[in-house]
């Protein structure tokens, strides 16, 4: 019942994320005033569908025009995207990873293509917070031309997202734009390609591995008003939740770590001994087993 | 101890990016804009423009914080040099939100010297523009091309030359 | 285990402070700006 819900909402989320479906006939992006709110999830605002911003893209740009903008007078350090990105992780931490980001609903689609499945050594993990910390912070706030301008580097060399939702979309329709096409765009194809294949192998590849935006969002999960409880004293060690779960995260070993993104599955749908539960600001929420909670 | 931490990390963040602002901010007030200042425009002022100036026109949408747009600039410029003693006319327009002024310093430290005009918001949206650089080949008022993003020069060169040829054969009849 | 649980509260407290600042700062109408245009090199075209 949980795992349909979160479906549906996931689906939701999605379609609310790319809702614009004039751009057949426009064959141009959205433009409206929606553009200036950030989606909790991944989802590139040059995709023709898009409703909203990218956190990410949009957190990119304003480092990356720091200088220039202070030197106009402008203190734009991106505190209206952190300002976004903090208050949903002080409250759920990385739950719009579960629920409502469009890319992590793409992984869990095609890891259901059978096939023998890959697990990645733990310490990978961390990898995303290098991807944080260099393609989206450093790089382009330090790496600037002789105007004072960086790059969006985790756009512009990475995101697979970005290339799946606007830079092959948008070729097919502006097909000038195809004249462009050089070295750059291939290596991303191939990013894409690379990430597509793993997902049918390993559980949300990009979400573990790579993932800026869960970078950010897990840094809140030890400290969110909402987390996850782990009971040891009622834990079997039966290893359930980690065989179920979509982020690999052995859950057994302790509850809201970095990857866990509170899809509940493992509450609801793995552990038969009752010693998953969650908590709002503190106060444990009372479960029984079988029952749909609107969470 | 852990919520300290993060939040001690997130404030020096915050404080790293704000001192790297304003370090940067004391550098250079040097907005001198003596030869060629960015001057505001709005729809009726670039309809105007289309309509009277000659022909050719090369319209080149742009703004600031593109980098694609920063990069064509110097080529512009080459091109407005070696073709503007044969009729060629090129005009910036800027859509920077934040005025003239964003665009102004790239102009001064790059010597532009065709006229670059501040539109805005207003003229983005009223010509449903969604992607720059956009450069409209424009003659006797009728846009006869559109490009979208960064071209190399000798692509645009060889815009330019054709529709430069096309001009002069109306004059000459004429 | 009890500061634990205020902590979430707290940032989120700061969080919406950076936002109010954001908002004041106009960063909205910057992030609107960049994103209702179809950013050419971050979709790998130069």
């Amino acid at each position: 019942m949980m795992f349909v819900l979160r479906r549906w909402i996931q689906t939701a989320a999605t379609a609310l994320s790319n809702a614009y479906l004039l751009f057949p006939f426009t064959r141009n992006i959205y433009q409206g005033k929606l553009k200036s709110v950030c989606v909790p999830g991944l989802n590139c605002y040059s995709c023709p569908a898009a409703t909203g911003a990218c956190p990410l893209g949009s957190l990119q740009t304003m480092l990356a025009t720091v200088r220039p903008s202070a030197k106009a007078g402008n203190a734009h350090i991106g505190l209206y995207v952190l300002g976004i990105l903090g208050i949903i992780g002080s409250l759920v931490g990385r739950m719009p990873c579960a629920w409502l980001c469009p890319f992590g609903l793409l992984q869990e689609l095609i890891h259901k293509i059978p096939s023998r499945k890959i697990e990645i050594p733990y310490w990978m993990i961390y990898i995303k917070y290098a991807f944080l910390a260099f393609f989206v912070v450093l790089l382009p706030l330090l790496v600037v031309d002789g105007f004072g301008y960086g790059t969006t580097w985790f756009c512009k060399y990475v995101c697979p997202a970005g290339t799946l939702e606007a830079g092959i979309p948008m070729l097919i329709l502006q097909p000038q734009l195809r004249e462009l096409v050089g070295w750059l765009y291939a290596s991303k194809v191939g990013i894409l390609l690379i990430f597509l294949t793993l997902m049918v192998f390993i559980r949300r590849p990009f979400c573990r591995i790579v993932c800026p935006l869960g970078a950010i969002y897990s840094l809140f999960n030890k400290v969110s008003v909402f987390r996850m409880v782990h009971h040891p004293d009622k834990c079997v060690l039966c290893k359930e939740c980690y065989n179920h779960c979509p982020m690999g995260v052995r859950f057994y070993e302790g509850a809201n770590q970095p990857d866990c993104i509170r899809c509940l599955k493992c509450m609801q749908e793995s552990c038969k001994f009752g010693a998953i539960s969650y908590e709002i600001a503190g106060l444990p929420v009372a479960l029984k087993k079988k029952t749909t909670s609107p969470l | 101890m852990r919520s300290k931490l993060l939040a001690t990390a997130l404030s020096a963040l915050i404080c790293t990016t704000f001192f790297l602002a304003c370090s940067q901010q004391d550098e250079a007030p040097s907005v001198q804009s003596g030869k060629n200042a960015v001057i505001p425009i709005d729809i009726a002022g670039v309809e105007e423009l289309v309509k009277t100036r000659g022909c050719p026109l090369m319209l080149v949408v742009m703004a600031s914080w593109c980098a694609p747009c920063r990069a064509e600039l110097p080529a512009l410029q080459r091109m407005h040099e070696k073709y503007k003693d044969r009729g060629l006319q090129i005009v910036g327009i800027s859509l920077d939100i934040g005025g003239p002024s964003a665009m102004q310093p790239l102009v001064d430290q790059m010597n532009v010297t065709f006229p670059v005009y501040w539109g805005g918001e207003k003229v983005g949206t009223h010509y449903q523009i969604s992607g720059i650089p956009l450069t409209y080949l424009i003659r006797n008022g009728q846009v006869v091309d559109a490009l979208l993003g960064q071209r190399d020069e000798a692509f645009i060169e060889e815009k330019i030359v054709t529709l430069l040829d096309a001009c002069e054969k109306e004059g000459a009849k004429s | 285990m009890e500061h634990t649980r205020k902590s979430g509260f707290f940032l989120l407290l700061l969080f919406v402070i950076f936002l109010v600042i954001g908002i004041n700062t106009e960063e909205v109408a910057a992030v609107w700006e960049k994103a209702v245009n179809i950013c050419l090199s971050c979709i790998g075209i130069e």
